[in-house]
């Protein structure tokens, strides 16, 4: 039997998190603890950090949504990339590393690995039965 | 040995896609069943063509076992 799905991802840990914004060049600081937020208000963050441009983002766990958001000030965003494709980017390599990590652990080896040019990466595993 | 592959395309936008080949009956859904849970929400969830004939005979049993329970 096989199947196909379609997932939508969701920041659920912190590992794979810290590990895509390690992978992606961005320093965790841990400086703050608080990050200026939606209207400008304090937040409290369980990861925080300064991207170029001296703009303080951090990432907070939201019970609602079961996963972790963003904190940041729009007013105050000066990297050099917008805020939905900063969330994108960190996004898809945290889809990566948690796909990675889960297959690895479960025997899979990478056979393919391809970056596509609408930007997409294309991963190919498998695993031969004992 | 059946070789067992999971295929991925994961979107610029973290959407992923994810293909499961070469399972036997249902454990192909346990097989991803983790990996979807820490990915987030799955949205669009299709079996292929050799899932949909043991399906059909699934439908075909509990037809019968219910005609057997009308009579």
């Amino acid at each position: 039997m096989s199947h196909f799905s379609t997932i939508k991802t969701q920041l659920k840990e912190s590992e794979p998190l810290i590990k895509a914004l390690n992978n992606l060049g961005y320093l965790i600081n841990q400086e703050e603890k608080f990050i200026k937020g939606y209207q400008g208000k304090f937040t409290a963050v369980d990861i925080s950090m300064t991207l170029p441009s001296d703009t303080k983002v951090g990432f907070k766990w939201d019970n609602n949504s079961n996963a972790y958001e963003l904190v940041t000030d729009l007013d105050l965003w000066k990297f050099e990339i917008p805020v939905e494709r900063f969330i994108s980017k960190v996004t898809q390599m945290y889809a990566y590393q948690t796909i990675i990590s889960k297959t690895k652990e479960d025997g899979y080896q990478i056979v393919e690995q391809t970056n596509k040019n609408d930007g997409s990466i294309e991963l190919v595993l498998t695993k031969w039965d004992n | 040995m059946p070789q067992k592959t999971l295929r991925f395309k994961i979107h610029q936008d973290g959407r992923v896609e994810e293909t499961v080949e070469g399972f036997n009956g249902n454990s192909c859904n346990e097989a991803t069943k983790n990996l979807e849970d820490a990915l987030g929400e799955v949205t669009v969830k299709k079996t292929t063509s050799d899932a949909f004939i043991s399906n059909q005979n699934k439908n075909l049993n509990q037809q019968n076992n219910e005609s057997n329970v009308t009579f």
